[in-house]
């Protein structure tokens, strides 16, 4: 009996180290079009607790990283709360989107593509051109 | 000794059972830009299937980052039949030049067959346009 109890203890530390560590979430590299200026990469803490290690990046298909960045404080997010990563892209370039959490059961993220759009007015806002989920 | 170990084995049968009670669809969250200047906004609809036979008791809402004001909801508070679609939308309010966030999420008993897609239309509409949608 003492050797069951201490086996399901190892079992527990184990168990609770695993979600400890960081694991990640990533889109595909995608292409918008020869418009695109601006990606953004967002995540969500759907989950009930505060979400620890919580980072994003947004890799070039050449290998170019922009990021990590650290979201929260002290890399936690809190429930509900979102973090983004936005940054000027090429246009002729793809991009993916790569997040990292210490566990992805309610964690998720997608990024998006936009384009600057010319509204009748005369001001400048941004359209979305490409998304693609984080999983 | 004994009694510890039963204790032990009833907790974990306990969380085991907390853990079947409800589960969650998430989807990934839209990073929304304003749409225009002269008052043009967002409107965001949460739409789930239950693509099953039976019915589900499913709760859906809209996280955002900013404040929003429902404009639908035809799934709170009531059953989803199968093969029936409902509905949950809300006005996102957002600065000029401010990115504002948005995902839906749903729990039910059991989401295995529920199907959700998150759709952006511009404020006011045009028609039915949508602008992006997302598949979850």
């Amino acid at each position: 009996m003492r050797t069951l109890i201490v086996a399901m203890a190892c079992a527990g530390v184990l168990a609770l180290s695993g979600v400890s560590q960081a694991a990640q979430i990533a889109s595909p590299t995608i292409y918008g079009t020869f418009d695109q200026v601006l990606a953004e990469c967002s995540v969500v803490n759907g989950g009930p607790t505060p979400l620890a290690s919580v980072t994003i990046k947004i890799v070039s298909e050449f290998g170019e990283t922009i990021g990590p960045m650290n979201c929260g404080s002290n890399k936690t997010l809190g429930v509900g709360e979102f973090c983004s990563l936005r940054t000027l892209i090429d246009n002729s370039t793809a991009y993916s989107c790569v997040a990292t959490a210490a566990a992805l059961a309610n964690f998720r993220g997608g990024l998006v593509f936009h384009e600057h759009f010319l509204n009748p007015g005369g001001s400048l806002t941004l359209h979305p051109i490409r998304f693609a989920p984080l999983r | 000794m004994r009694t510890y170990a039963a204790g032990t084995m009833f907790a974990v049968v306990l969380g085991l059972a907390g853990l079947a009670q409800a589960a969650q669809l998430l989807s990934p969250p839209y990073a929304v830009t304003t749409r225009g200047s002269n008052g043009v906004g967002t409107k965001a609809a949460c739409v789930i299937r239950n693509t099953g036979t039976e019915s589900a008791a499913v709760k859906v809402s809209l996280l955002t980052s900013v404040e929003s004001v429902g404009i639908f909801d035809f799934c709170n508070g009531h059953t989803l039949g199968g093969g029936q679609t409902c509905l949950v939308s809300a006005e996102i309010f957002q600065d000029l030049g401010v990115t504002s966030y948005v995902a839906c999420k749903v729990t039910a008993p059991n989401v295995t067959n529920l199907r959700g897609t998150l759709e952006f239309a511009e404020s006011p509409s045009h028609g039915f346009d949508v602008y992006l949608a997302v598949d979850f």
